[in-house]
């Protein structure tokens, strides 16, 4: 995928009035379908990416879908123009209601944030209603102009699902964690408790993005290290992608 | 000595200013089609989705 034009600022301004969804591919048996109804590949299957601008309805399409945005804009400019037009169609009458964007598990907040190279906040907390509290502190967090989409979050109701992250706590509160290289794993940045104010939040947050900053990955050096420290990302549903399992890449 | 620390703070607090700087720079994204669509449905905004594998062959950490 072309990543430029998820990062051209056209385009990001423009985003902050649609809803955004990103839907990890081959990590949802319920999801799959629905994509595969968007975009299947010359294969004929899901593959890696799917593209698409949809109507609140999730059925009207706004422009071609695709396996990227370039299969639908031919540069980022026409993207972000595109993406102007069709807001005038859903003139905005109400402030958006949004609540907080959640990794399906640790699991998979370590890896995304890996992948966005960004922190992962785990709401810990056994008590459903500790992490309602906890999910509507964050959410202001999570929205606010400083920090729209520079961190994950997921949540995690018991001690096992911490196994991974290095300098965990047992104490239920916000887990601010910079996750490992390959995402496999975490290390505790902050642990902030329940009765924290939103100004420690956000400090222990900006920390963390502070850290995050002198991580750089270039994709090469990461695959050829990752192979051979054997790690081997499992995913919950097969790959179909053509390209995009190592057996198929590797010619077996 | 004073000096070393002076430069430490500066590239502290310019580390800082990048880091509100680039802020902004980020599409907010829903990871879940539930939660994605939910929203969508009720505030009557459009979506944009573009879904994504986190581990490029086999190798996670990278999309």
């Amino acid at each position: 995928m072309d990543r430029s034009y998820l990062s051209h600022a056209g385009v990001i301004a423009a985003s902050r009035e649609f809803v955004c969804i990103r839907p990890l591919t081959y990590e949802n048996a319920v999801e799959a379908p629905y994509l595969e109804s968007l975009f299947r590949g010359r294969s004929g299957n899901l593959e890696n990416t799917v593209f698409a601008m949809l109507g609140p309805d999730a059925k009207t399409r706004l422009c071609r879908t695709g396996r990227s945005p370039g299969f639908a804009f031919q540069s980022p400019d026409q993207m972000a123009a595109a993406m102007k037009q069709i807001l005038k169609q859903y003139p905005s009458s109400k402030p958006m209601a949004r609540p907080l964007p959640l990794l399906p598990s640790v699991r998979l907040g370590l890896n995304v944030s890996s992948c966005d190279n960004t922190p992962l906040a785990i709401i810990y907390s056994p008590d459903q209603v500790v992490r309602t509290k906890l999910e509507q502190q964050l959410a202001r967090l999570a929205w606010d102009k400083n920090h729209i989409g520079q961190v994950q979050f997921c949540v995690a109701t018991r001690a096992e699902e911490l196994k991974n992250i290095t300098g965990k706590t047992e104490k239920p509160g916000i887990l601010i964690v910079q996750p490992g290289t390959y995402g496999n794993n975490g290390q505790l940045i902050s642990a902030v408790d329940l009765d924290t104010t939103p100004t420690e939040l956000s400090d222990a947050v900006d920390f963390a993005l502070l850290i995050a900053e002198f991580q750089q990955k270039t994709m090469r050096q990461h695959i050829v290290r990752g192979q051979q420290l054997g790690v081997n990302w499992k995913t919950a549903i097969p790959v179909t992608d053509p390209g995009g399992s190592r057996k198929r890449r590797r010619g077996n | 000595m004073i000096r070393r620390i002076v430069l430490l703070l500066l590239l502290l607090a310019l580390a800082l200013m990048a880091t509100a700087a680039d802020a902004a720079d980020r599409i907010a994204w829903y990871s879940t089609l539930k939660q994605g669509l939910a929203v969508a449905k009720a505030t009557g905004r459009p979506i944009l989705l573009v879904s994504a594998a986190p581990h490029c062959h086999g190798i996670s950490g990278i999309w």
